[in-house]
């Protein structure tokens, strides 16, 4: 039994502690991180008892009265699709906050190491904050029912995001910040047009509604115009530049993100509103997307073989896994679409582990730089053994949760190739062969890392904290429990998208 | 007392695949808490299993016996199956003996390997060589026992990987990029196998692996076939797909060079056997130019065998040269040609392993692999001898040896599907059992004679007999060659059985 | 439950472990050891002899499923693996002096190793021929017939002369070449018949691919006999092999593959008439060259060596005449070849083993010396020649009347051929005797002066075979009668 309004304190709970956290850690500093974490805590057992509640009766929802003037109803919706998001989404943030507090920690060390002047505590305690924020407005997505909240809990997504690049990113980071909130920001603008066009068709705002657009001229301006935003999140071939610099300059926490969570939610959402509502339309694009797909997986998964910094290298990989999940979304069967959303899960719980490792790299190491790292294996055992699990769970071999999405996406590629059309058979078998790329560049760099000569300048490197190991530890370990019981995920998802 | 049998057999299958992956990690903790005397572990383990299989090999001509659980049923049902028939428990059986008789021989093996070699000795090291190597065995016995092709899978990609993973810790010469190179190869070799599984899928319906047989409904059968066909032989190690192979072989730790040679060849037949019969109708037209290319690997490799004097890669190219006969005996799509293969890849198997142990005890002993540096070990390494001996009479199919048998029987079959198909395979059958079986025979004697007769090198004179577990090992293999030389029907009678209800 | 024909031919080769491991303690003594089993095959067969002229005895067992193993005594295998486990029984009491001497000389110290090796492997020998002799399933015939390659193989490898392993490997190879081709033609036959049984292979005749399996299990035959052309290996290996074994490569297992011809493709009659007239000239031609190449010969086991190969081609003259006469004839001619060949290598052998000398022209007078040896050498020779009252008259004799028969009836060619081969007879005769004289008469060279006969082990087999040989020819009927019978059986068909 679910306690009564759990949804709406998933997202309460973080959302009232922020300025508490901001107090507090103006007081204590670094350690307000643990603080933080609490309310994450508490919406994962909320969120996880719900998801407990509709593993037998299908799906729980909560709806408030927002605006009844204007038709807006606040609603809250867990089903099928939606659980998994969140629970991904919201275990993330737990461990990533946990994480943090060390990471933060040492950022800041080297930062008074360069500019002499001591990191005052309002740093630790806006960090948190506009973390928690950040953490609320991506809950916030993957439940939402209706249109305008949807938009509401997008930028919510976007504006702490771009503040934590801003102000605590690398390199040329107000910059690459500004790049990100205009290309990001603009997608949405775009697909608000799209979602307003929508309630002009069909009056309503509710997400269901967007049905009602089917059969309209405007119908494939609408898709495209909502879909448009959501590629730009998802940084498909072409709308992909931000992405790089972003993942790669954010600090490594937001990172860890901003890779896993966020961008992979432009995915749900394109089934949430696009293809659940308007399948007919959707597939009427499906040869030009399944080839754009396959163009962002081998674009990405080449730029990541190119790349000497180890973040900007997990950031290409990105781009490449929405590929895959692009690849799952555009055959419109569902099993590609169950696929999409699970590789989804199982990209999340892999890029997690994986930009730890980068972040703990930096911190242990002091680089970023490929070329710089070799041999950690036998100083930083645990972390290579974390960073295999990593990689392989990107490049889908078993026992991880990569294998299982993986051949779910290619099997709903497989057959909707066969039973519509042939064409897509060569894309399919041609996608499935790219793949070898994604192998390619993760065995290169865990053998660069860690295998090899060990340099001299790396001889005093030990293991990281416990605090900075478990967090990608307890990743890597529900990587490989679903990996064994894939059944966990898809149970979930196939209540929705059949299959 | 039947029925108490099966009673007490079920979950068998289950424990006998998930008792080394179980206790895998549970071994490497132990062994790093309390050091060399756990090395014995697996063994014990891996012995415990291969006891309570035997008895199944005697009833598997009678008996199925199928485990079954429900493995997911979203987005596909899927259901995790363990069948041990006529075909898998004889298959079974000899990869645990196998992989049981070789990690007794790595015990010392591996003591000698880090002390005098490149890697770092430590209870680490020593730990997780186990882990992976239980991890390893289990993924093997899986894959023979799966009925389900996501399943079979998985399994199959996870033996790749943990053997990936002991070539490139623990190999010699350029561990890292012969491994990844042979990571890489069978990776794509996966995939291809990956790809013909789902474009079935729509055929069959299902992933059942006994749901193959509707395939000849599908109009792209052939295609789906010669996917699965590619992937599989990548690891036989048809020619054009078998770059991994000889430097691999040669450069992994000798005991993972024994089980992987074992497993490459009866892993592979197993495979081309359980998943490609079905495929029997469509698949008939072209199986003639596979038996080809079968054939002109046979060849190749022979040629090249000739020019090694390293005996580690001589013996990798004799196992790619024989273990085409089975990809040759499965496409004769004839009931003594697939019968032939799987006979004789059990007898290669057992064979092929007991050669690279012995390469290995040769190296332990006399410090070197290269066979000019040899000769007259005969008196010196007597156990050595005898394993090598039968090894090789298995191999090159030398009477009394089983090999000779199935190896004959493999070639019955060659003939009898000759005579009903065209000319070309007749060029391909008397190949296949002259000129291939004359250059066998060449460069077998003339390794046998210089590595253990003729005149012992001075700098050998001293060298003591092999390490009580190297011998163990070492007979323990030799001995069950001998004996399904002298009663082959123990091992022949479950497939024979099986593969005479098949519809020919 | 016991079966006594399979008790007779795997009794060697379960005697191997014993005997390595008792050789290995006790050195050259152990070949009386070996002779335990071989002795108890020779027996078993003798008290088989007066079942079979009434009925052939069979003994089977499934050993797959459709594939039937079997051994089978009649009429035309008694003789030949009586003849093969009697020489195996002399031979291996006669090597106890002769590999003592051989191990002294190339160990220079007692090896008892060497022995344990020796007379396991001549154990596996022994059993592989007489399996080949007896078997009645293709595929168990390619076994024993491949299995002999393996011993005899080591044997010569071993404890030969000369650069023995590349004589060795040669000999190796050729051996498998012909093994092979065998095996094509017996695969073939399989995929026709869809059976392995030798019975079965007569009711091939008139199927189109029954010349080209004839033809290829012939090849393999041919090359095992050592037939012009294919011949090359054998002067090397009969020469540089240990003079025991060379007793045993010569008479024993070449003859085999004669004998295998019989059994195996004269019943497939429609074929095997239509090459005849190619087998008749290959034989003949065989025949002149071996006994050319004899004349030329120093060399005391080289020169018989090549006389092995003109006495297969009177094997093959005989067989090729396709009539009962004359291939009972021929499976004579194995037994006393066989008994005539053994004597002569063993009376050279011990020459060699009394004064070290192979040469001939080094040789002289010895009959004094070596009276026993003279006389089993010189009643070798008579069987050889084909001079009564040695069984190799009655056999020659069936050879010729066989061909002319056969070239009375149907040809011309076959006449010609016979009474050329009549003639070169003469040549035998001329150079066996002129060997006879150059070894053991004339005046006795000045270091032979000291040498004495050779001892028991060696002496005492050389006369058995004598005696046997002698008698044999004078009742021949024994032997005879069941042959011709089966024979006739497989020429009808």
């Amino acid at each position: 039994m679910v306690m009564p309004y759990s949804l709406a304190l998933v997202l309460l709970v973080p959302l009232i502690s922020t300025p508490i956290v901001y107090f507090l850690g103006k007081q204590m500093g670094k350690n307000v991180g643990y603080f933080a974490a609490l309310p994450l805590l508490v919406s994962l057992l909320l969120a996880s008892s719900v998801a407990f509640e509709i593993h037998g009766s299908g799906s729980y929802g909560e709806s408030y009265a927002w605006a009844p003037a204007a038709g807006l109803t606040f609603g809250l919706l867990a089903d099928g699709l939606s659980i998994w998001m969140l629970l991904t989404v919201n275990l993330l943030s737990l461990l990533i906050c946990v994480y943090s507090v060390r990471y933060m920690e040492h950022m800041f060390h080297e930062e008074k190491h360069h500019t002499g002047v001591p990191t005052p505590n309002s740093a630790y305690a806006s960090y948190y904050t506009f973390y928690l924020l950040y953490a609320v407005g991506m809950l916030g997505t993957v439940l939402t029912t209706n249109m305008i909240q949807f938009y509401l809990f997008y930028e919510l997504m976007l504006v702490p995001s771009w503040v934590l690049i801003n102000n605590y990113g690398y390199g040329e980071r107000e910059r690459i910040g500004m790049m990100y909130f205009m290309w990001t920001h603009v997608g949405a603008v775009i697909m608000l047009a799209g979602l307003l066009s929508s309630y002009w068709i069909t009056g309503s705002f509710e997400i269901s509604a967007l049905s009602g657009v089917v059969g309209s001229p405007l119908a494939g301006w609408i898709a495209i115009a909502i879909l448009i935003g959501f590629f730009t999140k998802m940084a498909v071939f072409g709308l992909h530049i931000w992405l790089p610099y972003a993942h790669a300059e954010a600090p490594t926490p937001i990172s860890a993100l901003l890779s896993p969570a966020m961008i992979g939610i432009g995915a749900y959402a394109a089934i949430r509103l696009v293809i659940i509502p308007m399948p007919e339309v959707f597939s009427h694009f499906k040869l030009v997307f399944s080839l754009w797909a396959l163009l962002t997986m081998v674009y990405g998964g080449l730029m990541a073989l190119a790349q000497d910094d180890i973040k900007k290298l997990l950031a290409y990989s990105s781009v490449s896994q929405m590929g895959y999940i692009f690849l799952g979304l555009s055959s419109a069967t569902s099993y590609g679409l169950s696929g999409a959303i699970f590789h989804y899960v199982s990209h999340g719980l892999a890029k997690g582990v994986l930009f730890s490792i980068a972040g703990i790299l930096i911190v242990q190491a002091g680089t970023r730089s490929i070329k710089e790292l070799g041999g950690l294996i036998s100083q930083m055992p645990l972390t290579g053994a974390l960073c295999i699990i990593g990689f392989f769970g990107i490049s889908g071999i078993p026992p991880t949760i990569g294998f299982m999405s993986k051949w779910v996406i290619f099997l709903g590629l497989f057959t909707g190739a066969l039973e519509h059309s042939m064409e897509m058979i060569a894309i399919a078998v041609i996608s499935l062969l790219m793949t070898v790329i994604t192998l390619g560049y993760s065995l290169w760099t865990i053998w660069r890392i860690f295998f090899g000569p060990l340099p001299e300048h790396l001889k005093e490197v030990k293991e990281a904290p416990l605090i900075m190991t478990v967090p990608p530890l307890v990743l890597a370990v529900a990587s490989l429990i679903l990996g064994i019981f894939p059944g966990l995920v898809t149970d979930f998802i196939a209540r929705v998208l059949g299959g | 007392m039947r029925e108490d049998w099966r009673e007490m057999i079920n979950g068998l299958l289950t424990l006998v695949v998930f008792l080394p992956i179980i206790s895998a990690p549970i071994m490497y903790v132990l062994r790093k808490r309390f050091g060399k005397s756990l090395d014995w572990g697996p063994f014990i383990i891996l012995l415990f299993i291969t006891l309570i299989t035997a008895p199944l090999v005697l009833m598997a001509h009678e008996q199925n016996i199928l485990e079954e659980y429900l493995w997911t049923t979203t987005p596909v049902k899927l259901t995790f199956g363990l069948f041990g028939d006529g075909l898998s428990v004889p298959v079974l059986f000899t990869m645990i003996f196998v992989f049981a008789f070789s990690v007794l021989f790595s015990i010392p093996y591996m003591r000698r390997r880090m002390q005098r070699g490149d890697i770092v000795e430590s209870d680490g090291k020593y730990a997780v060589y186990y882990t992976l190597y239980l991890l390893y065995a289990g993924s093997v016995l899986g894959a023979i026992l799966s009925t389900n092709l996501i399943e079979f899978y998985l399994f199959f990609e996870s033996a790749v990987v943990f053997s990936w993973f002991l070539i490139f810790i623990y190999g010699y010469g350029k561990r890292e990029k012969i491994s990844l190179t042979y990571f890489i190869w069978t990776s794509v070799g996966a995939l291809f196998l990956l790809t013909g599984i789902l474009f079935a899928y729509p055929y069959i319906g299902s992933f059942e692996i006994a749901d193959l047989w509707r395939i000849s409904e599908s109009p792209i059968g052939t295609w789906i076939g010669l996917s699965f066909t590619l992937g599989i032989l990548v690891k036989i190690g048809a020619l054009g797909l078998h770059g991994w192979l000889p430097s691999t072989y040669g450069e992994a730790p000798t005991p993972v060079s024994a089980v992987l040679g074992a497993t490459s060849v009866v892993l592979g037949t197993y495979s081309l056997a359980r998943l490609l019969v079905p495929f029997r109708e469509v698949m008939f037209g072209i199986s003639g130019w596979l038996e080809l290319w079968a054939l002109l690997t046979i060849l190749y490799a022979g040629v090249m065998a000739l020019r090694q004097s390293d005996t580690k890669r001589l013996v990798a190219y004799l196992s790619m040269s024989q273990m085409n006969y089975c990809f040759l005996g499965v496409f004769t799509y004839v009931f003594h040609g697939v019968l032939g293969a799987v006979s004789y890849s059990l007898s290669h198997g057992l064979a092929i392993a007991l050669l690279f142990l012995v390469a290995g005890a040769i190296q332990y002993r006399t410090g070197t692999r290269n066979m000019d540096e040899l000769g007259g070990l005969a008196a010196k390494l007597p156990s050595s001898m005898i394993a090598i001996l039968v090894g090789f009479l298995t191999i090159g199919g030398l009477p009394p040896s089983v090999g000779f048998k199935s190896k004959f029987i493999l070639l019955t079959g060659a003939f009898e599907r000759a005579i009903m198909s065209s000319p070309l395979e007749w060029i391909i059958a008397i190949l296949a059992a002259t000129v291939a079986t004359i250059i066998t025979i060449a460069y077998e004697f003339r390794t046998v004679w210089r590595v253990f007769y003729g005149k012992l090198p001075r700098q050998l004179q001293d060298i003591k007999q092999e390490p009580l577990s190297m011998i163990v090992a070492l007979l323990a293999l030799s001995s069950l060659l001998i004996l399904f030389g002298i009663w082959p029907i123990l091992i022949t009678k479950p497939l024979d059985v099986f593969f005479e209800h098949l519809p020919w | 439950m016991y079966r006594p024909l399979w008790g007779a031919i795997l009794a060697p080769i379960l005697f191997m472990p014993i005997v390595y491991v008792i050789g290995r303690r006790i050195g050259k003594k152990v070949s009386w050891v070996a002779f335990i089993p071989l002795a108890f095959s020779v027996a078993s067969f003798i008290s088989f002899m007066p079942t079979v002229s009434l009925a052939p005895l069979g003994e089977y067992f499934f050993w797959l499923p459709e594939i039937r193993f079997g051994l089978l005594l009649d009429g035309l295998s008694l003789p030949i693996v009586l003849t093969v486990a009697i020489l195996s029984a002399l031979i291996v009491i006669y090597s106890t002096s002769y590999m003592e001497h051989k191990v002294h000389e190339e160990y220079h110290e007692d090896n008892k190793k060497a022995y344990a090796t020796y007379y396991a492997l001549y154990l596996a020998y022994a059993t592989s021929m007489m399996g080949v002799a007896l078997s009645t399933n293709l595929f168990e015939f390619y076994f024993f017939f491949e299995l002999m390659i393996i011993p005899s193989w080591a044997l010569i490898n071993i404890y030969g002369y000369g650069e023995r392993e590349k004589i060795a490997l040669t000999y190796l190879l050729w051996s498998i070449v012909g093994a092979v081709l065998f095996v094509t033609g017996a695969l073939t036959a399989n995929a026709v018949l869809h059976s392995f049984e030798i019975s079965d292979l007569a009711k091939l005749n008139g199927h189109p691919l029954s010349t080209f399996i004839v033809v290829t299990m012939l090849l393999g035959f041919f090359i095992k006999m050592a037939v012009f052309g294919l011949h090359i290996w054998l002067p090397y290996a009969h020469t540089e092999a240990p003079t025991p074994i060379s007793a045993l490569l010569s008479p024993a297992m070449i003859g085999l593959a004669a004998y295998a011809t019989v059994r195996l493709l004269v019943p497939i009659q429609g074929a095997f008439q239509s090459i005849h007239w190619i087998v008749l000239i290959w034989g003949f031609v065989t025949m002149v060259y071996g006994g050319l190449m004899v004349l030329a010969q120093t060399d005391i086991k080289r020169l018989l060596a090549y006389s092995s190969m003109s006495q297969m081609g009177y094997l093959i003259i005989g067989i090729a005449s396709n009539t009962p006469l004359g291939i009972s004839g021929a499976m004579l001619h194995y037994i006393s070849h066989g008994l005539g060949k053994a004597a002569l290598f063993l009376s050279a052998g011990a020459i060699m083993h009394q004064s070290g000398i192979r040469d001939i022209r080094s040789l002289g007078g010895l009959a004094g010396k070596m009276p026993i040896s003279a006389v089993a050498f010189t009643i070798g020779v008579m069987n050889i020649a084909g001079i009564p009252p040695t069984i190799g008259f009655m056999s020659k004799m069936l050879v010729f009347m066989g061909a002319i028969n056969r070239g009375l009836a149907t040809s011309p060619l076959d006449l010609a051929v016979a009474l050329a081969a009549l003639i070169s007879t003469a040549l035998t005769i001329g150079y066996t005797t002129w060997t006879i004289r150059r070894i053991f008469f004339g005046p006795t060279p000045e270091h032979l002066e000291n040498v004495k006969e050779a001892p028991l082990t060696m002496t005492v087999p050389l006369i058995i075979i004598s005696i046997f040989s002698v008698v044999a020819g004078i009742y021949p009927k024994v032997l005879l009668d069941p042959l011709i019978q089966i024979i006739q059986a497989l020429v009808q068909g």
